[in-house]
């Protein structure tokens, strides 16, 4: 979650304030509340506004909440914040953090872009290099599973990108050319609206577009308000 | 000297490095797998980056994912650690050849002194004595049978690569010796990558001693005295300290020079340890050289106030050593205890999981190098080493007094470690009077030895 008014230093103490109790509001109350509703009706994707702040909870594909990981040190926490202010067209894509906040509820920048939602799936990369993109993949390209789509430039030596399944191209995560590390999400895949056969969602698959697990729930990714919808951040 | 260096390793000694390179004004980059996304190195590190998956042959055995790394994070050098790719001369090379420098010596002299066969007669043409042992590396059980035979029974089946005990096995008869050839192949090709052996004899009741060198690039060289390792068991250092019980001041000051002058005839660079076996009368025979920074350095650091690590990275960054043999002084007695998540109880089983309490303990002349914080999840993909404990004293029985207030007071929750075998082993006999050999712990059995021998 995140805030949208301007950079952290010119917010007044009554807005960190407000900041303050708007989180703990959304922590202690809406999201549980958000997460059994969520858990119960087998939706896919729900966003919920107030005031500047806005929720969006997203189910995986495989039922587990997957951003909502142990933090795992304060060293990834740090790097979120780092990403959210050196790398804006990254970690906004990635809709984890936000204008300058290192408060993102689950940490980790890249787990929580990769976050496996019914409608997407993530390339990570196969190794530490330089990310290449593949020149005549667009927006919108159709790809396979096991489709290359990209790759990444091992001391010269190409390792493929692949698609970890079906889809369309969606937000590319990682400026061609720039350097990766090994398991970093870089291409974001989203999904073909009729749901594959997915062992844990067989049973809910008939409850609508979206796959859900029937029990396991959890909030999937918070994003940034009031930014431009990306690929990366449409709602499904 | 350099303003990056990568840190291709983990646990302790990742740490270590780490904080070599903060007190030398260097920036510290730590490559991690999968499997340490968490581990401490990675916490304090200037940047971290995740090379590979748990499995080590993707991560911290993978070259091209290290030098990768370091290319892509601005590292001018890397820093191997010991273990995994620390002595591989290959990798040297290609970390080299992309205009990076290896901490440690040139690949060539690690290609020189890698194989223990070749660097033992290497070391035998400079002068120092070597046990007897095959002639070159063991062509098939029949060449082992005859070789063996020379030689006289019992022999030790030795790997030319890697260490730890791995592929190592000590035979009495021809019928064991064939029996254990296949083991031992098959354990260093897994290990090392390289399944060649060769046989060397045993010695009884033998106590691993071993010399630390420095030397830089201009062959100018200092050793830094020696180190016993002789609290084994399965070939593996549990305990280690300094000065050796086993010799007299004398003979250690000759072992010592001997083996500085031979190592610097022999071309050798940066620092180093050359092993070597004493036996009952106190002669002593070399047995290889080990080419990286020892899991057992601190407690030389501990005698003579130098920082190995330091001393690495600034010979390999080409300057020199600056100081002489006349200004290393060696003072007092250390002791290193290697704390490790292993069960006592249970045949020193591995353990792993999560480690609900830590603390490490202090006082004069206590040093605790370990990576463990509570709330860390110690992964099972790796060895068992969780920290080494160091203490000195101005004698040897002050240097125990202080280990045993010391292992009272370190505190490891939710993970089995050795520390009560530590324990035990400082009440014991043999110990206490400084008489443990190599192959006793294993001879009497771990239980039977801290029962029978309270001192």
């Amino acid at each position: 979650m995140a805030h949208d008014s301007g950079s952290p230093a010119a917010r007044r103490p009554q807005d960190r304030l407000d900041d303050h109790a708007a989180i703990d509001r959304l922590t202690d109350e809406l999201l549980p509340a958000l997460v059994a509703k969520l858990g119960a009706n087998g939706l896919g994707e729900l966003e919920v506004r107030e005031g500047t702040w806005r929720v969006r909870l997203r189910m995986p594909a495989d039922g587990h909440a997957a951003a909502v990981r142990r933090s795992p040190s304060g060293r990834q926490g740090a790097r979120a914040a780092e990403g959210s202010r050196g790398e804006h067209s990254r970690t906004d894509a990635a809709g984890t953090a936000g204008s300058g906040h290192a408060t993102a509820p689950s940490g980790h920048a890249p787990e929580d872009a990769t976050a496996a939602g019914p409608s997407r799936v993530v390339a990570t990369s196969p190794a530490v290099g330089y990310f290449r993109p593949r020149a005549d993949l667009r927006a919108g390209t159709k790809v396979r599973a096991g489709d290359r789509v990209g790759s990444v430039d091992v001391l010269g030596i190409g390792q493929d990108l692949v698609a970890p399944g079906d889809g369309l191209i969606g937000a590319t995560l990682v400026e061609a050319g720039e350097p990766v590390e090994y398991g970093q999400a870089v291409i974001v895949l989203e999904q073909l609206a009729e749901p594959r056969p997915h062992a844990a969602s067989a049973t809910a698959a008939q409850s609508g577009p979206a796959q859900s697990g029937p029990a396991q729930s959890g909030p999937a990714a918070a994003g940034p308000p009031g930014h431009d919808g990306t690929p990366a951040t449409g709602v499904a | 000297m350099f303003d990056r260096v990568l840190i291709a390793n983990r646990g302790e000694i990742a740490v270590r490095i780490l904080r070599a390179c903060r007190t030398m004004g260097i920036g510290a980059v730590v490559a991690y797998s999968e499997a340490d996304r968490d581990s401490l190195a990675a916490q304090l590190a200037d940047e971290a980056i995740c090379i590979g998956p748990a499995d080590a042959k993707r991560s911290y055995l993978s070259p091209s994912a290290i030098i990768s790394a370091a290319i892509v994070t601005g590292c001018e050098a890397i820093h191997p650690g010991y273990g995994f790719l620390s002595e591989d001369s290959g990798f040297a090379e290609a970390v080299a050849a992309h205009g990076l420098t290896f901490i440690g010596p040139s690949a060539e002299v690690l290609e020189r002194f890698a194989s223990k066969e070749a660097s033992r007669s290497l070391m035998a043409r400079h002068g120092l004595p070597t046990i007897p042992g095959s002639e070159g590396m063991l062509r098939d059980d029949e060449h082992a049978l005859s070789e063996a035979a020379r030689v006289g029974y019992p022999v030790l089946i030795k790997p030319s690569a890697g260490g730890g005990g791995k592929g190592m096995r000590m035979v009495r008869t021809p019928r064991e010796l064939e029996a254990s050839l296949r083991v031992c192949r098959s354990e260093a090709r897994a290990a090392f990558g390289d399944d060649s052996l060769y046989l060397e004899k045993w010695l009884e009741d033998n106590r691993h001693v071993e010399v630390q060198v420095v030397v830089d690039r201009y062959g100018r060289g200092v050793h830094l005295g020696e180190r016993d390792c002789s609290v084994q068991r399965r070939h593996q250092k549990i305990v280690e300290e300094a000065p050796t019980p086993a010799l007299p001041p004398a003979s250690r000051v000759e072992l010592c020079d001997r083996a500085i002058a031979a190592v610097v005839a022999a071309g050798y660079e940066n620092i180093g340890t050359l092993e070597f076996l004493v036996d009952r009368d106190g002669s002593f025979y070399f047995i290889e050289i080990n080419c990286r920074i020892q899991v057992e350095h601190p407690v030389t650091e501990m005698l003579t106030g130098i920082d190995l690590v330091a001393t690495q990275i600034r010979i390999a960054a080409g300057e020199p050593l600056g100081f002489g043999q006349e200004d290393v002084e060696v003072r007092g007695h250390a002791f290193e205890f290697r704390i490790n998540a292993e069960d006592p109880a249970h045949e020193f089983r591995p353990q792993a999981g999560l480690v609900e309490r830590f603390y490490a303990p202090g006082g004069p002349g206590v040093r605790m190098d370990s990576h463990l914080y509570a709330g860390y999840d110690v992964p099972p993909f790796y060895d068992s080493l969780l920290g080494k404990l160091v203490v000195w004293g101005h004698d040897r029985p002050a240097a125990i007094a202080r280990s045993k207030a010391a292992l009272d007071e370190l505190v490891v929750d939710g993970v089995v470690t050795n520390r009560s075998f530590h324990r035990a082993l400082l009440e014991n006999a043999a110990f206490v009077e400084g008489r443990v050999t190599t192959n006793l712990i294993d001879r009497v059995g771990t239980a039977a030895f801290l029962a029978s021998e309270r001192g």
